[in-house]
């Protein structure tokens, strides 16, 4: 089950910021988030993205938890054992809060344990803000303009993206033909057998639709060695400057400012 | 009249040809996918075993890194097909969002420093574990820094190491092996690697 | 910026070139023979020149060199010369022959690069480095070409087939290319979507700004547009090249040689030169007739009142099939037809118990010669692999993704020793002479130990059609068996079909084709997910139930009149 893609459903701030900068503000977060062990970063950080997606981003708000829900998980392994397999832990110095087994538990790796919890939630958060207000399209247009990423590689790829949905349409078809042919898999072997020579077919039907898609860009022209023009231009614009700023102040806040 | 010579138009080997740019872009958006759903469906149960454990599935996410360039063979791949991987897993969101960039980045590199010894020449199974190796490094320094930073040395010590048994495990091994069957359906007629 | 400023936008349409082909051909790089060889013709500017030829006769290919992917792209071996206005398109640089060629592809999913229908028009002229102004001026100046003003900010991935393929050959004109390439633009398209693509072609085509090459084995569509014809063997060589009004009548024989659809209408004058040991199924243009009544079987498989929904993403549940009851008896042959996206492969899915339905039931009998005993009807999603795999067959619509087996030998004989195996019902485990007498029966003996991808586009669905024959099953569903196929091809599919329905099969066939209607016993015809009819084919074809009715009844007929006339130069 892929999740649905999730676009904004009304303009916002961010919907008319260019992609690169929000790039570089939410790689502030991102940084701000992970080098420190202390859970009071990724808190701030946290409650500062949940505010600008609430209020500039434009996504439909009701959809991000079921999108985010998965992630419980890992934060919860990565916060047992982060603390579990502290090197706190070992600190003959700190006091012992819990003796689970072998395993003594310090306060220091609570604490840290949690903020390594709580960094995934930022990391998400964060790159909603970065990706959700406008489309890989626009993505590509501005990491070739502003960036200058090589636009050969970044048209391409996105010309992948748009026959990659149909990979999942031959999944479910390869399957269903094995089923017709008698081929169907039983006992957990075969299946381990059946699900290679599957994924086997649909790599190859991928290969073949991305050559003739290569062929059909060429006889367009894309390899012809011109220099390509933007139909749809991006300026770093005042909006830009100010998100960035924005976010950089809210890092470097919720680095330094003292709890 | 005259009959031209054969044309080659693929042999030159910094000219990535658009066939090129899109079957590593469409065969990295597949393992974008993967990675996203490996993440959500098996890593998670997985990281319950604790880190080295969990640390041993964590091969699948350097696929692209010695897949892609076993297929076009040119220089790059590695870090392209690592890359974009990341960007898809990362746009369907995973556990670690941008920061798959980075992971992703680490990774092609890796992969992409064995293969850039060989000048590009070779391309048997003993490169390709040594850049499975190579990409799981690159994932191990990743790791160490962002995800397990609290641990002492000793676990830090033992899950370097299972990330790259991992990777020569599942991507040398399995990647090579996974290339091998792909050439003999004739698919890869089109590319270097298919003769 | 020096290369643009060097190549430079062209603001006007770049004239009309003619084509000069001396001795032309090419060798795909692996291959030892030529895909085409020998093309010598000259094409006026401004005129439409129609190539006809079987499957696998090198039209592609053709199209190709003239795009010049075909050396600049595709490794192989180039030969004799092909001149486009005064460039030889061997010793041109790719980049200058995209400025004055426009190619369309078969299959608009593989050629659409981008999700916005204004971004995807931009594509090719951002490629040739077209000033901005310029292209928000071309953008929309292409849509109107082909109809589909207003269609900027949509997305290319909820328009219709007919839509994708309109917005790919706006693509090429947006650039303004003087040669205009179709490469049998319409093959997976519902009758009316094919209409509107002639008539935007016939619009074209009186305008003469282009040079236009178009494949297309539905004769009676692409001849009344042409000015010459290219007729090619199955060999890729030259048969003939003629003005379109002397082939015609007169050349039936060149035309069936080339493995053209011919008209009907046209058949009168065949007959009069009956050749001896040319079966009658061979000399007509079209299939024969069914012979068969409908009552004589037993009842096979049945929908009553089913519903398939697909899980969509914002807005609820997509509803592919609605209310939907068909019977299929032993021994018939259905037509299954709709406009594209009805729910014809929806239906067959169903059937064949791949998708459940979210109501309704679908029931299948054993076997035909099971049907006086007992035996209850059963879910076929219910069934175990290997018993489906007696009862029911399914060819995709994608042959590919059906393989199973690294050689044509294995592939035909993967399913029967599957079925033979399992259910231990006293089947010899069939041997490989058996798979090889199948091979020979399909005309695929040569090819026992190729490699199933390797293979043909016509020769990967003869495959798949093999791939049931070791053992039948009683229930055959076919998604499109003849797409892409001419009429040769399209007759040998039938020739085979009519031997197992003899046997007692019954086949559903979901076609695009009004031409095979005749073929068939009943028609069940689909829109929108609904049953609008269920009847014989003459009644279909006499009123047939979408509006409007014109393309499902003749198929496509287009009339061209410029100002010039036809065939003038
Ligand atoms: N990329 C390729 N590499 C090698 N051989 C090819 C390639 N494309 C086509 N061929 C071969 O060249 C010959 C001509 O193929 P082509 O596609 O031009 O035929 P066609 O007339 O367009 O057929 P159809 O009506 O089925 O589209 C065939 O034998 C085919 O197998
Ligand atoms: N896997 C899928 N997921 C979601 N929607 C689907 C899926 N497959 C088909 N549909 C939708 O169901 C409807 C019926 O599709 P179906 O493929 O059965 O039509 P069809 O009659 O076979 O069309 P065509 O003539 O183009 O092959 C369409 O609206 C289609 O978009
Ligand atoms: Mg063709
Ligand atoms: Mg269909």
């Amino acid at each position: 089950m892929l999740p649905a893609p999730l676009a904004p459903t009304r303009p916002a701030f961010l919907t008319r910021t260019t992609p690169v900068a929000r790039l570089v503000a939410g790689t502030a977060w991102l940084v701000a988030g992970i080098v420190t062990l202390d859970p009071i970063v990724p808190v701030r950080l946290s409650l500062a993205a949940i505010v600008a997606l609430w209020l500039w981003s434009g996504l439909p708000l009701r959809r991000i938890p079921g999108r985010l829900a998965p992630l419980g998980f890992a934060m919860l392994s990565l916060t047992v054992f982060s603390i579990l397999l502290s090197s706190a832990n070992g600190d003959r110095s700190l006091a012992t809060l819990a003796q689970i087994g072998p395993a003594r538990i310090t306060g220091p790796a609570i604490s840290a344990g949690i903020a390594v919890g709580l960094r995934v939630v930022v990391i998400a958060l964060t790159t909603l803000l970065v990706f959700g207000p406008s489309d890989p399209t626009r993505m590509a247009d501005s990491l070739v303009q502003q960036w200058h990423v090589p636009d050969r590689f970044a048209y391409g790829t996105l010309a992948a993206l748009r026959v990659a949905p149909f990979m999942a349409g031959d999944w479910t078809t390869i399957g269903a033909a094995r089923r017709l042919r008698g081929l169907a898999p039983r006992g957990p072997v075969a299946r381990v057998r059946e699900a290679g020579g599957r994924l086997l077919v649909m790599l190859v039907s991928a290969i073949r639709r991305a050559e003739r898609l290569a062929l059909a860009m060429d006889a367009r022209g894309f390899d012809s060695g011109v220099r390509r023009t933007h139909f749809r231009e991006f300026r770093v614009g005042w909006r830009d400057w100010l998100t960035i700023l924005v976010a950089v102040a809210v890092a470097a806040a919720a680095f330094f400012v003292p709890r | 009249m005259k009959a031209l010579p054969a044309s080659r138009p693929s042999t030159e080997l910094f000219r990535w040809r658009t066939v090129d740019i899109v079957v590593v872009a469409l065969l990295a958006v597949a393992f974008g996918v993967v990675f996203w759903a490996w993440g959500t469906y098996v890593w998670a149960w997985g990281s319950f075993l604790g880190p080295q454990t969990e640390s041993l599935l964590t091969g699948v996410w350097l696929l692209p890194a010695v897949v892609c360039p076993l297929i076009v063979r040119r220089p790059g791949a590695a870090l392209f097909g690592e890359l974009v991987a990341a960007v898809v897993s990362a746009l369907l969101g995973s556990y670690w969002g941008l920061d798959t960039l980075l992971s992703g980045l680490l990774q092609g590199a890796g992969a992409e420093v064995v293969f850039l010894i060989t000048m590009y020449r070779a391309w048997n199974p003993v490169i390709a574990i040594l850049a499975a190796a190579g990409a799981g490094i690159g994932e191990a320094i990743h790791d160490l820094i962002v995800s397990y930073p609290g641990l002492d040395y000793a676990g830090r010590a033992a899950i370097g190491a299972a990330e790259i048994v991992s990777a020569i495990a599942i991507v040398g091994i399995g990647g090579w092996f996974l290339v091998r069957a792909l050439r003999r359906t004739g698919a890869l007629q089109t590319f270097p690697s298919g003769g | 910026m020096t290369e643009a400023a060097v190549a430079g936008p062209l603001k006007i349409a770049a004239a009309p070139p003619s084509i000069e082909a001396t001795d032309l051909g090419w060798t795909y790089a692996g291959r030892t023979r030529p895909a085409i060889e020998g093309l010598t013709f000259r094409l006026e500017p401004g005129r439409v020149l129609l190539v006809l030829g079987p499957s696998g006769s090198g039209k592609s290919t053709l199209a190709r060199a003239l795009a010049g992917l075909a050396p600049h792209v595709l490794p192989g071996r180039w030969q004799g010369s092909l001149r486009i206005g005064e460039l030889e398109v061997a010793e041109t640089p790719a980049r200058l022959l995209g400025e004055r060629i426009g190619l369309v592809f078969q299959d608009p999913d593989s050629q659409l690069v981008m999700t916005r229908v204004d971004d995807e028009i931009a594509f090719g002229l951002e490629n040739r480095g077209w000033s901005r102004p310029e292209m928000v001026a071309g953008v929309p100046e292409a849509l109107a070409q082909v109809g589909l003003s207003g269609f900027e900010s949509r997305s290319t991935v909820t328009l219709s087939g007919g839509e994708k393929q309109r917005l790919a050959i706006a693509d090429v004109l947006a650039a303004r290319p003087g040669l205009l390439i179709l490469d049998e633009p319409t093959a997976n398209l519902d009758p009316p979507g094919m209409h509107a693509i002639f008539e935007q072609l016939a619009a074209l085509a009186r305008r003469r700004e282009h040079t236009i090459v178009l494949i297309e084995h539905r004769l009676e569509a692409a001849l009344p547009l042409a000015d010459d014809v290219l007729l090619i063997d199955d060999e890729g060589r030259q048969l003939a090249f003629a003005p379109a009004g002397d082939v015609g009548r007169d050349a039936i024989g060149l035309l069936e040689r080339s493995g053209a659809w011919v008209p009907r209408a046209w058949q009168g004058a065949r007959r009069a030169d009956e050749r001896a040991g040319v079966s009658a199924v061979e000399r007509a243009g079209e299939p024969a007739a069914s012979s068969r009544s409908v009552e004589s079987g037993a009842l096979l498989l049945e929908a009553v009142d089913i519903r398939v929904e697909y899980p969509a993403d914002e807005s609820g549940k997509r509803v592919a099939l609605d209310g939907v009851s068909v019977s299929l008896w032993a021994g018939e042959r259905v037509a299954l037809v709709g406009p594209n996206g009805a729910g014809k492969s929806s239906l067959l899915f169903a059937l064949a118990g791949l998708l459940r339905p979210a109501a309704g039931t679908v029931r299948l009998r054993a076997l035909p010669r099971d049907a006086e005993a007992a035996e209850p009807m059963r879910d076929p999603s219910r069934l175990k692999s290997n018993e489906i795999a007696a009862r029911i067959g399914l060819v995709f619509a994608d042959p590919e993704l059906g393989f199973v087996a690294g050689t044509a030998r294995d592939e035909v004989s993967a399913s029967a020793r599957a079925i033979g195996g399992r259910n231990g019902s006293g089947i010899d485990e069939p041997d490989d002479r058996g798979a090889d007498g199948v091979l020979a029966r399909f005309g695929l003996g040569h090819l026992a130990t190729e490699i199933p991808f390797r293979l043909s586009q016509g020769e990967q669905r003869r495959l798949s059609l093999a791939a049931l024959a070791l053992r039948p099953p009683a229930v055959l569903l076919l998604d499109e068996p003849t797409f892409g196929l001419d009429r040769r091809g399209t007759q040998a599919v039938l020739t085979l079909l009519d031997d197992r329905r003899t046997a007692g099969q019954a086949q559903i066939l979901a076609t695009h084709d009004p031409r095979l209607l005749p073929a068939c016993d009943r028609v069940v015809a689909l829109d929108r997910g609904r049953v609008v009819f269920d009847g014989s084919p003459d009644a279909f074809l006499a009123a047939p139930p979408y509006e409007p009715a014109g393309p499902w009844r003749d198929g496509v007929a287009v009339r061209r009149t410029d100002a010039a006339g036809r065939g003038a130069p």
